[in-house]
């Protein structure tokens, strides 16, 4: 079940982007300890769709970004985190003992709240993942590197300045640079942490209609705070609440329709 | 609100911050104005070593004795002693041209032929006959104060009787004299080419009995024409040098049925037809000095060679502007001797530092009878054939410091070759101290490497696993703990070194090393057990807590470390690991050495760099390595690709810091280390700092003396170093912030 995971390493082919179709994403019954006390994920179920987006929606604190981090399994990182429950992409067990967490997140990519890129050029941090996985051929960077940019739609503002440091770029610029450099391991599945959260309208565009883009190739899952970008991109939206889904619908009918009173009460901002 | 309350609490509030303003700026400019008064005292003590040796003209007076041989002259030169050709000892005073005392020493119408004296401060002289008698006097002043006034009691007292040393009518025509404590030597040559040398015990009067020793060598070549006459000494080596420069050293040492015959060797100094024009003994009766009138001037010493041959030992020449030198005088009391060149010019040279000072002046040179330097070295006298004495004073009061005697190699009296050797001081007064900070320098880089070479692994595995890998739990309560080892005094730290640490090396060196190699390797190990067993072993151990489990890990590999070095030993050297590294690379073992002090100043630094390194790492954004594990990076890859660079620039200060006290650091040193002013780079030798040098010196030296102003240099020099590292190491760490500032 594992095995491919745990086993095999997919080699970032070029060849084979073309052939991405993202995974499908169930969640059954997950439940997340941050330690004895602090419950923050209370028993959720989700089915996502692979070429779909997906957006969470709740107040702070309800445990989006918990959920989230689940999904690549950075919550391993926090000390005395507990998790119940299963996660499983195209029936894959990603919390088996036997998968590599590596691999898994070469799969998941993820894109931080805030812009992180690397202390290194450009170029550097689009090729990081794939240095990291072991290609060296520079010919072959050079390729990935420029179709990830396209991609991010951020090639042209940055083909002249590749080796410049990264963090000599717009925050609007870093964020993009910053999806670049994840869809440049091509990952099936791509999490999104308020990705727009700092930026300005206009940048705020460019990813939107960069996520509208990948869609057809990714399984995407966003976190947000902006009920209409949540509207204008997803397909399908869940709201959170108190670590619990409280509602999981298309966002059409999410948000014209919500059945449960406290998703009306939070999309209408009565709360949040 | 009350508009008067606000502005009142809003004049308090600027007079405070007016306040603090003030004392922080005040704090900090005091701060940089002691460093530069420092800064500015060390350099105004090191100033006086940069003038160079200078000679000024004081005047002429006459001397009542136009034919005198001899000229000696009191310490701060205003009294004089010229010795006659008629064996007259005439004191004179020097600044208002009047005769003191006029002595007689030898019986009418005795005629000298030949003077010298010792070349010592208030050294005996020596005068020769026509009828090859021997007198040996030695001229005193005694100072009495009455009423307030100074006044000298000149004397010449004879030290031992009239000596009638070659046969009578055989004129002494060249003598040499050497004294030392305790004993006193004559060479002689008469008018038939024959050598004479005899000496004498001192009593503690100075006065002498009969001659221990009186020996009668053969003629040589060109009998009866030398121009310099040498006896060492430890009256081992009779050197004479004829005129056309060629020598001959004949060894002293008793004859006896081993050594059947006196030895002797010879030699020429000179090209043919370059001529001897000046001579003098230095102080100390080890070397002397000849000129030619071809410009040459060379110290030269006998010396045994390592295969027992005996050799006149060219210790350095003089790089003079190819002039004639027309006479030479040297310093009774220093190592610094006045040539006087054929155009009137006068050159002060200092012999272990090379030093030179020059003097231009009028004189005639061809009419120079004789030239002395006062027993205080103050003075230079020259005499004329008129009967005139001319004098100069003479500044040189460190002209045994020059930059070349501090980090060159010198070639000091009784060594073979040029070395570097720090040693200011023994308890002989002629001794040519020798201060070179040369191997005191690397010591203090000697051991700082060595210490960082402990430290540097150490210290940044510690701050890495800690500030990255570990548990924040645990971490929590490690950091503190490390940090707690810098509060430990160094001075515990180098007691503990030498008196626990350095003998128990010396016994379980092959242990210690040993263990040093196996160490990483079980280390390494056990992380491949963990890796295998890890999910087995999980659930006994409590998380985060896993690094406790390498302590029985630690003491197998002690135990193991013991019962390899036992095996090694016993059955594969079949000696100590000690005697098996003297025979293999001829390393000597010193108790107090460079590995124990790495270590013992290893821990002093460990903590230093430890605790900034692992705050640097630990403050590198979480996001950062965030982003590279969300890439699919490992642990060891994030480090490496991430979280190191971004974290250098502390990194990087902290090595500095580190290196900054390891170059500093003194007590460790001082009493671990040996203090052997060593220049190698064995690990199992010792080595002396500037540090240590400093701190065992300073209080003993003598103010104002060159040794003083030499150990000023040296703190002056670590002060470079620190100040060079820390300026280097700030530099380098605000460039690669720079690049990392937007973080
Ligand atoms: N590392 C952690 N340790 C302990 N508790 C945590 C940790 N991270 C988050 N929490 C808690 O878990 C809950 C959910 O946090 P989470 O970050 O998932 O919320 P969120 O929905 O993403 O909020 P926001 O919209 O503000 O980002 C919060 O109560 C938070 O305090
Ligand atoms: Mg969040």
């Amino acid at each position: 079940m594992s095995a491919e995971l745990s086993l095999k390493p997919r080699h970032l082919l070029p060849a084979k982007a073309n052939k991405r179709t993202g995974m499908n994403v169930s969640v059954d019954g997950l439940s997340l300890y941050y330690d004895r006390h602090t419950k923050a994920l209370d028993d959720v179920s989700l089915r996502i769709k692979r070429q779909q987006v997906t957006a969470f929606i709740g107040p702070s604190g309800c445990g989006k970004s918990t959920l989230l981090r689940c999904f690549n399994r950075m919550n391993d990182q926090i000390e005395g985190c507990r998790i119940e429950g299963r996660i499983r992409m195209d029936k894959m067990d990603i919390y088996h003992p036997r998968v590599d967490v590596s691999l898994l997140r070469r799969r998941v990519g993820m894109v931080f709240q805030k812009p992180n890129p690397f202390p290194m050029s450009v170029y550097e941090n689009v090729a990081y993942g794939l240095r990291i996985g072991g290609l060296r051929r520079r010919r072959e960077l050079d390729e990935v590197v420029e179709r990830s940019l396209r991609a991010a739609a951020l090639w042209d503002e940055v083909k002249d300045r590749l080796n410049e440091n990264a963090l000599a770029l717009s925050g609007g610029q870093q964020q993009r640079l910053v999806i670049a450099r994840t869809i440049a391991v091509e990952p099936d599945v791509l999490l999104l942490d308020e990705p727009a959260s700092s930026l300005d309208p206009i940048s705020t565009l460019k990813i939107e209609e960069l996520i509208y883009e990948l869609k057809s190739r990714y399984t995407i899952i966003i976190v947000t705070h902006n009920m209409q970008q949540a509207a204008r991109v997803s397909d399908m939206t869940a709201f959170m609440y108190q670590g619990r889904v409280i509602e999981f619908d298309t966002a059409d009918r999410l948000f014209t329709n919500p059945k449960e009173k406290q998703t009306e009460d939070y999309i209408t901002g009565r709360y949040g | 609100m009350n508009n008067s309350l606000h502005r009142g609490r809003f004049a308090a509030r600027q007079v405070l911050d007016r306040c603090a303003n003030a004392l922080i700026s005040a704090g900090g400019v005091g701060v940089i104005l002691s460093v530069v008064m420092i800064l500015v005292f060390l350099l105004h003590e090191v100033a006086p070593l940069l003038s160079a040796p200078s000679l000024t003209e004081q005047g002429t007076s006459a001397v009542p004795a136009s034919d005198s041989t001899l000229l000696v002259a009191e310490d701060i030169g205003s009294v004089g002693l010229a010795f006659s050709e008629s064996g007259e000892a005439r004191f004179f005073d020097l600044s208002r041209d009047r005769a003191l005392l006029t002595r007689s020493l030898l019986y009418a119408d005795a005629s000298v032929t030949a003077a010298t004296r010792a070349a010592l401060p208030w050294g005996a002289a020596a005068l020769g006959t026509e009828a090859g008698e021997l007198l040996l006097v030695r001229p005193e002043f005694e100072t009495t104060v009455t009423q307030g006034r100074r006044e000298l009691r000149p004397s010449v007292r004879p030290i031992v009787p009239l000596l009638q040393l070659a046969p009578a009518g055989d004129a002494l025509l060249r003598v040499a004299l050497t004294e030392t404590d305790s004993e006193l030597a004559v060479a002689a040559e008469s008018a038939s080419g024959r050598l004479y040398f005899a000496s004498w015990q001192l009593d503690e009067n100075g006065l002498a009995g009969s001659a221990n020793r009186v020996l009668s060598l053969p003629p040589g070549e060109d009998p009866g024409s030398s121009g310099l006459l040498f006896v060492d000494a430890r009256h081992r080596f009779l050197v004479r040098v004829t005129f056309q420069g060629n020598y001959t050293v004949h060894d002293l040492a008793p004859v006896n049925n081993a050594m059947p015959v006196p030895r002797l060797t010879s030699g020429s100094l000179f090209e043919a037809g370059e001529q001897l024009t000046a001579a003098a003994v230095l102080f100390g009766s080890a070397s002397f000095v000849v000129a030619s009138d071809r410009g040459a001037l060379l110290q030269l010493s006998p010396t045994l060679q390592d295969s027992g041959e005996l050799s006149l030992q060219t210790l350095r020449r003089f790089s003079v502007p190819g002039k004639a030198v027309h006479h030479l005088a040297a310093d009774p009391g220093s190592r610094l001797f006045a040539a006087v060149f054929d155009d009137g010019a006068i050159g002060l040279f200092h012999s272990t530092s090379q030093r030179q000072g020059w003097a231009t002046t009028g004189l005639a040179t061809d009419e120079i009878t004789a030239s002395s330097i006062s027993n205080g070295g103050g003075q230079l006298l020259l005499q004329d054939a008129q009967g005139g004495v001319t004098r100069f004073s003479i500044q040189a009061p460190h002209a045994d410091v020059s930059a070349r005697s501090l980090f060159a190699a010198v070639q000091y009296e009784g060594y073979r070759a040029p070395i570097f050797k720090w040693q200011p001081a023994t308890a002989g007064a002629t001794y040519e101290a020798k201060l070179s900070l040369s191997p005191l320098l690397w010591g203090t880089l000697k051991a700082a490497f060595f210490t960082m070479l402990f430290a540097i692994p150490l210290a940044l595995s510690a701050a890495i696993f800690t500030g990255y890998f570990m548990a924040s739990s645990m971490r929590r309560k490690v950091k503190p703990g490390i940090e707690l080892m810098e509060a430990m005094p160094t001075v515990v730290l180098g007691f503990l070194a030498a008196l626990w640490f350095a003998p128990w090396l010396d016994e379980h060196l092959a242990e210690a090393l040993l263990a040093c190699l196996l160490l990483p390797v079980a280390v390494a190990v056990s992380g491949v057990l963990w890796g295998l067993l890890g999910n087995v072993l999980r659930p006994y151990v409590v998380s985060g807590w896993e690094p406790l489990l390498l302590l029985p890990v630690f003491a197998g590999t002690a135990a193991l470390a013991v019962f390899a070095a036992d095996l090694l030993e016993q059955w594969y050297l079949g000696m100590s690991l000690k005697d098996y590294i003297y025979q293999r690379w001829g390393l000597d073992y010193a108790q107090r050495n460079a590995l124990v002090v790495g270590v013992a100043m290893g821990l002093a630094v460990v903590p230093t760099v430890f605790s900034i390194a692992e705050d640097a790492l630990y403050s590198v954004p979480k996001q950062l390595s965030d982003g590279s594990l969300a890439l699919g990076a490992s642990r060891w890859q994030t480090l490496r690709n991430v979280v190191l660079p971004t974290a250098s620039p502390g990194i990087f200060s902290a090595l500095m810091i580190g290196l900054g006290r390891a170059v500093g650091e003194t007590m460790i040193v001082v009493m671990a280390a040996g203090n052997t002013p060593l220049m190698d780079s064995n690990l199992f030798s010792g080595m002396r700092t500037l540090s240590a040098t400093i701190a065992l010196e300073a209080p003993e030296v003598a103010l104002g003396s060159s040794h003083y102003r030499v150990l000023i240099v040296a703190a002056l020099l670590l002060f470079l170093l620190t100040f060079i590292l820390n300026s280097a190491a700030e530099l380098l760490r605000q460039r690669l912030r720079r690049r990392y500032r937007a973080l």
